[in-house]
């Protein structure tokens, strides 16, 4: 990539509006960011950690020293029979897209990355993902859903084409209906469904999808309409859930919009059997906005300490993460850290498999290969509905009260699609 | 290009009486003209000897040289106080989107996004124009808002979650960068050159005039409508122009950033700071904003609170500006805009 | 001959309020003629709608025969109508010689430019360069006079010329007015002081609440008779 400079007059020859013209056949002689040095592995890691999206990162530095601290990190990695020491690079979007860009330059050029690992939503991870791709940098994304992270990145949506540097690990549309259709069908209801999706990326998506799951399982779906985010009141749609005669609930909006409708819906005697509810409720910071009205809203959880997973670094638990995580921040645990900390087993994983850290694509293609097993589960890259992307299987939760140490838990009360998970409590309705 | 480069020069040419000729140069402004011309030479040269550690902050320097150049065409000229510019940023941004997802080359697409911007200004015009002041000011910012609730609601430009540039795939990742760096290079020197030649225009004077006292400006026969939707429509251009190479450079972008005020507040910072309504001042003003950003993004939030305080002090102790409290004095003028008269034989 | 300027039953409103009432004036070429009234009769809204600067509601303005009634101003001025401004109005940011110069984007022809106003006023070639806010009233109104001037204007309409200033500089301002109509101008002017405008004009319009009162020659009316049409004391039409 760094060709030798051209002499001073023909690069004064270059120079201006007439580079532009002739920048393709200039392309030699511009300069890179200059070659690495040293025996080093360089990871980035993005993800917002401030902002409005802060509560899916808030463990995410806990995540990255316990990370530093498993001895196949503090002993380098060991590739192509030479060991490099490994740097991990933190960067926040501040939870704004142009800045999730920004910083991906910034650890490509300025701190040579050669791995970047980001979490937490579209706004976060489609922007570094798109730095990764165009810059021929490996890249890990996850804790966004897959359809989000997939298409809207491509040129034609219609015509998608598999990216090279760039994957996923995460579920999509029909990882949340196999999650929650099990948990409807427990629960005696007239099989009318009430929909509360908004006039964006994720609701239009669910919007688009959600029909037809309903449709083969049985469920007669009633559409609340599309509202903008933001909107403060919600009394024709709880009116139209209401005449409509809805028994179970589900949703995709944004944290606020959702707690606004929910306490609107208590006051105007909207009271579902059932509320499964996707994009709000991960985290226990979630819950304190609406108190006891969360009491029994069934959700998706894609990772928590009561999978029985260990970790690929070090052979940590699940449950010994989570704990961990509680006693070192004095907070509950939160789904996110079993996403971050699976990242770094990805790229452990990824570098020693290659011969040479330096070998970009080589990485690439390795990350494509991956089929592992760590604290996230059975992670495999080969099998995913398009190239790149591992599917995970989330489980059907519940916020139940707490044994006094924190005021509401997640307790599985669904394993249909991951078996594995113990059921931790039965299924109760939200309004019985 | 920056205002180093004419650095210490003294104004030339005392009134001299008799006969006189209007004499709008300096030997300073040859001087500032000359060192400007071999500053962007060698900025242009600089993706073949600094490589792309060096071409990304200079991007960005250089669309706030050119942001700040052409909000104050609007404010520092014709008096139209925009708090809606992001506007024509997003346009510029999603016009290239539209321009590229159907076929065409990224980089040849940028003129074509920043002719829609202005397009769009044209329309707009009629309508927030016949507003001023402050009403002006929450027009467009309601404008820019809009926008983005349109592009929000659209799923084909990707609604909330934003897209990412398509057909940069075929570029080699250094000659894209440096592509993205010449095109922002050559919006800020178009915009601060576009800039300069207007003010120096009948345009600039009736701008200044408008800005000044528009019914005094329109009893003395200046078109104080169409000198205005000129300056409006023209800073529109080359804003979108602006996004346009924004959008090249981060390579996604997203309507919630895109649109955001802040855009329109960091314009006004680099104008009101630097000087309004001089050539040097928003430049000056875009380097300090530059500089203050580089120095002070690793506070967090507190970065803004800095940049406030920073935003006050200067404003309190230099109200015309850095430039103007460093210039006027001096009676310095690098980029002359004014008409002086001097004896001329 | 047809008359400089022409204004037919002109109406103009301040909102729902009536400022001028269905006046009508004609300038023959050479005239000066003088609008009075007291704080609030419609003397500077009749101007400033004949100027173009306020939409009339009613009514017709011809120059030279030709309808400008629905002309912007700046075509007014290219047209040979030029406003000096109530309070002078000068650009002051710009230096006295930009003020000036705005006044020559759309010049007509004619024997006024930037060197015949600074032989009209003689400080001004010395202070061309400063900034118009550094003057003082009186030379603000000369730049402001000048700013018209250099766009050659057939008629020249000046409001409220002597506002703020002091009566010596009120009298030398008023002394270049010959100067001024020796080289064809013709003067429509509003001014408050009944004295000055009478010395000065050779008819006055009297308005009072939008209406005009009274109008002809000064020579054929008593100070009562203006007095009373100033104040509304009686009926006074001639």
């Amino acid at each position: 990539m760094n060709g030798p400079s051209l002499p001073r007059r023909t690069l004064l020859k270059g120079v201006g509006l007439g580079a532009l013209a002739a920048g393709t056949a200039a392309c030699g002689s511009i300069k890179g960011s200059g070659d690495k040095a040293g025996d080093k592995i360089v990871i980035g890691f993005v993800s917002p950690q401030t902002g409005p999206l802060a509560g899916f990162a808030s463990g995410d530095r806990f995540v990255v020293d316990r990370v530093r601290g498993t001895a196949a990190y503090t002993g380098g990695f060991a590739v192509g029979g030479k060991t490099y020491d490994v740097e991990i690079v933190v960067k926040d979007t501040q939870s704004d897209p142009s800045r999730a860009s920004q910083v991906a330059r910034e650890l490509i050029l300025r701190d040579h990355a050669d791995i970047i690992l980001t979490s937490s939503t579209p706004e976060t991870t489609n922007p570094v993902a798109t730095v990764c791709e165009a810059q021929g940098i490996p890249c890990v994304s996850t804790v966004v859903p897959w359809e989000a992270w997939y298409f809207s990145r491509q040129a034609d949506p219609k015509n998608p084409k598999p990216f090279t540097y760039t994957t996923m690990f995460f579920f999509g549309v029909d990882q949340f209906g196999g999650c929650f259709v099990p948990m409807w069908e427990r629960v005696s209801t007239n099989k009318t469904v009430a929909g509360m999706f908004p006039n964006d990326a994720d609701g239009n998506a669910f919007r688009d999808a959600y029909p037809a799951i309903l449709k083969k399982s049985g469920y007669k779906w009633v559409d609340g309409g599309a509202y903008t985010d933001g909107t403060t009141a919600f009394s024709s749609m709880i009116s139209k859930f209401k005449s409509e005669e809805c028994e179970i609930f589900t949703n995709a909006p944004l944290p606020p919009d959702f707690n606004t409708m929910w306490r609107q819906a208590a006051q105007q005697g909207f009271r579902p059997k059932l509320a499964t509810v996707a994009k709000v409720l991960l985290f226990p910071a979630d819950t304190v906005a609406l108190g006891p009205l969360v009491k029994n809203i069934a959700t998706d959880s894609w990772w928590g300490p009561y999978m029985p997973n260990t970790s690929s670094l070090d052979g940590e638990s699940a449950k010994q993460l989570a704990e961990a995580y509680q006693s070192a921040s004095g907070k509950q645990w939160l789904q996110t850290l079993g996403s971050v900390y699976s990242l770094f087993e990805i790229a452990q994983k990824a570098f020693t498999s290659v011969d040479t850290p330096r070998d970009r694509r080589a990485v690439a293609t390795a990350l494509q290969k991956l089929n592992y097993s760590g604290i996230s589960g059975v992670l495999d890259f080969t099998r995913g509905p398009v190239p790149g992307v591992a599917i995970q299987q989330p489980v059907g939760v519940q916020w139940k009260e707490g044994d006094g140490r924190f005021p509401y838990e997640m307790v599985v009360v669904d394993n249909s699609l991951n078996p594995a998970v113990k059921i931790g409590a039965d299924l109760t309705p939200t309004n019985p | 290009m920056t205002a180093g480069t004419g650095g210490g020069a003294v104004t030339a040419g005392t009134a001299a009486e008799g006969r006189f000729a209007v004499r709008r140069w300096s030997r300073t402004a040859s001087v500032a003209a000359a060192g400007s011309v071999v500053a962007v030479a060698a900025l242009a040269g600089v993706p073949y000897y600094a490589g792309t550690s060096a071409e990304q902050p200079l991007v960005t320097l250089f669309c706030l040289v050119a942001l700040a150049s052409l909000w104050n065409l609007m404010a520092g000229f014709a008096g139209l106080t925009s708090f809606g510019q992001q506007a024509y940023l997003g346009a510029g941004a999603y016009a290239l989107y539209a321009a590229a997802s159907m076929g065409l080359d990224p980089f040849a697409a940028i003129p074509l996004a920043a002719a829609a911007a202005g397009v769009l200004s044209l329309p707009v015009s009629f309508a927030v124009l016949r507003l001023s002041g402050g009403h002006f000011a929450v027009a467009t910012w309601v404008l820019a808002e809009i926008l983005r609730l349109a592009v929000t609601l659209a799923p084909s430009a990707g609604g909330n979650t934003g897209v990412s540039l398509p057909g940069v795939s075929g570029y080699d990742a250094l000659l894209r960068q440096a592509l993205t760096y010449w095109w922002a290079l050559a919006v800020a020197v178009c915009s601060v050159a576009g800039v300069y030649a207007l003010a120096r225009s009948r345009f600039g004077l009736d701008a200044r005039a408008v800005h000044s006292d528009p019914v005094a400006a329109a009893s003395a026969g200046v078109a104080v409508g169409r000198t205005r939707r000129w300056a409006y429509c023209l800073s529109a251009f080359g804003t979108g122009a602006v996004g346009a190479v924004l959008f090249a450079n981060t390579l996604y972008t997203q309507p919630g950033s895109v649109f955001g005020v802040q855009h329109s507040v960091a314009m006004m910072f680099m104008v009101v700071i630097g000087g309004i309504g001089t050539i040097e001042g928003p430049i000056l003003g875009a380097l300090v904003f530059f500089a203050l950003q580089q120095a002070l993004s690793g506070y967090g939030p507190w970065y803004l609170v800095l940049l406030g305080a920073a935003g006050i002090a200067i404003t309190l102790f230099a109200p015309r500006g850095l430039w103007g409290s460093l210039a006027a004095p001096r009676g310095w003028s690098l980029f002359p805009i004014g008409h002086h008269i001097s004896g001329t034989s | 001959m047809a008359p400089v300027l022409e204004v037919r039953s002109l109406t103009a409103d301040h909102g729902r309020l009536r400022a001028v009432s269905e006046v009508s004036l004609r300038l023959d070429a050479g005239e000066v003629h003088a609008v009075i009234g007291a704080n609030g009769a419609g003397k500077s809204t009749l101007l400033r709608a004949i100027a173009g600067l306020h939409p009339p509601a009613s009514g017709t303005v011809l120059l030279d025969g030709d309808d400008v009634t629905r002309h912007p101003p700046e075509r007014r001025v290219a047209a040979g109508l030029s406003l000096v401004p109530e309070g002078r109005r000068l650009f002051a940011s710009l230096t006295v010689e930009e003020n000036l110069l705005v006044g020559t984007h759309v010049a007509r022809p004619g024997p006024w430019d930037l060197e015949r106003v600074y032989d009209l006023f003689g400080w001004m070639r010395d202070r061309r360069r400063q900034r118009a806010e550094h003057l003082s009233g009186g030379e603000q109104q000369a730049v402001a006079i000048g700013r018209a001037l250099v766009a050659n204007p057939k008629v020249l309409l000046l409001d409220e010329l002597s506002l703020g200033l002091s009566p010596k500089v009120v009298r030398d301002m008023y002394a270049t007015l010959p100067r001024l109509l020796a080289e064809g101008v013709t003067v429509l002017l509003v001014e408050q002081d009944v004295s000055q405008a009478v010395r000065v004009a050779t008819r006055i319009h009297c308005l009072l609440e939008g209406r005009t009162t009274l109008t002809g020659p000064p020579a054929v009316f008593t100070p009562a008779q203006i007095e009373a049409a100033y104040f509304g004391l009686g009926k006074t039409h001639p």
